[in-house]
């Protein structure tokens, strides 16, 4: 879902570096001088994971391939302000070495996976456990709908780029990523699952 | 699961690191979703870039193929978590009392 060079207006570009750029410096100002010795370390192995995770495309059918996004993954694990810190280190680096997302684009795609994707989920999935009362069914859906509206937010940016109408962009964009979203709701699960086993205290509660 | 609860921190990066390297010749080649979009869409990316990637398509200059892409891997998973573990130590770590 990294958005290249040249999809992009430059008003769509702006506005969405300014909000990015917005969200990291207030989830860097509300971790200052609150990270745990202990969760230092938690941090870097979750960047390397959700990095690695996100190189490795599987394939969806209709010829369409896909990859973990693990936003939600990673603010459960290290709570959303620091994931949101962790999730934007790992996309600068796509765009700056690897050529994945483009550099202009980087803002945008901040905004959908750094933040619509992980920080707006996180909130949505203490929501649905609360509402639900199930952990496991609250990080499955979460986890889909991290995929669904960070895409969705970049068939908006799309739209208001004037690069395609809303009425074509939004049902193609969104619809093939639901079906991605399957495959990061499975992963998220079983990552948690494997996180609890292994390492249950470093699990944020979340609260 | 025994020899996972005993790993030091650095043992899950390298352990990561290692995955990496071995799924990425598996990756699939096929377009993602947007790019699938975008072809329907007739969306026309630009040729031009702002800046040209250094190691594109997780792939290293002049060394091609799989030790290549080995190379970018691991440079990528190393570079990534270390810049996330130096941020969050000197930026963010709270500070313990006496120490400033």
């Amino acid at each position: 879902m990294h958005i290249p060079d040249g999809y992009l207006s430059l008003p769509v570009t702006v506005a969405c570096g300014v909000l990015s750029v917005g969200g990291l410096c207030a989830a860097i100002r509300s971790l200052r001088g609150k990270i745990e010795d202990a969760k230092v370390p938690t941090m870097g192995v979750i960047s390397a994971f959700i990095f690695a995770a996100q190189m490795v495309n599987f394939p969806i059918g209709f010829g369409v391939s896909g990859h973990i996004l693990g936003g939600l993954l990673a603010a459960i694990v290290v709570g959303p302000e620091a994931a949101v810190l962790v999730m934007s280190i790992v996309l600068i680096f796509q765009a700056l070495l690897f050529g994945d997302g483009g550099l202009t684009a980087l803002g945008a795609n901040m905004l959908n996976m750094a933040l619509v994707g992980t920080w707006c989920v996180f909130f949505i999935f203490k929501s649905l456990r609360q509402l639900l009362r199930s952990e496991g069914i609250a990080i499955g859906i979460a986890a889909w709908l991290s995929v669904v509206l960070a895409s969705s937010a970049c068939a908006i940016e799309l739209w208001l780029s004037g690069s395609a109408p809303l009425m074509a962009a939004f049902p193609l964009i969104v619809g093939i990523h639901a079906v991605i979203g399957i495959g990061e709701a499975l992963a998220t699960s079983a990552a948690i699952m494997f996180v609890r086993r292994v390492r249950p205290q470093i699990l944020s509660t979340g609260d | 699961m025994r020899l996972l609860k005993g790993m030091k921190w650095w043992h899950a990066i390298i352990l990561i690191a290692l995955v990496a390297v071995a799924l990425v010749p598996f990756s699939s080649q096929l377009p993602d979703g947007l790019e699938w979009a975008a072809e329907r869409l007739k969306l026309k990316g630009s040729e031009w870039q702002l800046l040209k990637a250094p190691l594109a398509d997780y792939s290293f200059p002049s060394v091609s193929g799989f030790i290549g892409s080995m190379l970018a891997v691991i440079i990528g998973v190393l570079s990534v978590s270390a810049v996330t573990y130096i941020v969050a130590k000197v930026l963010l770590r709270r500070r313990s009392k006496g120490a400033g």
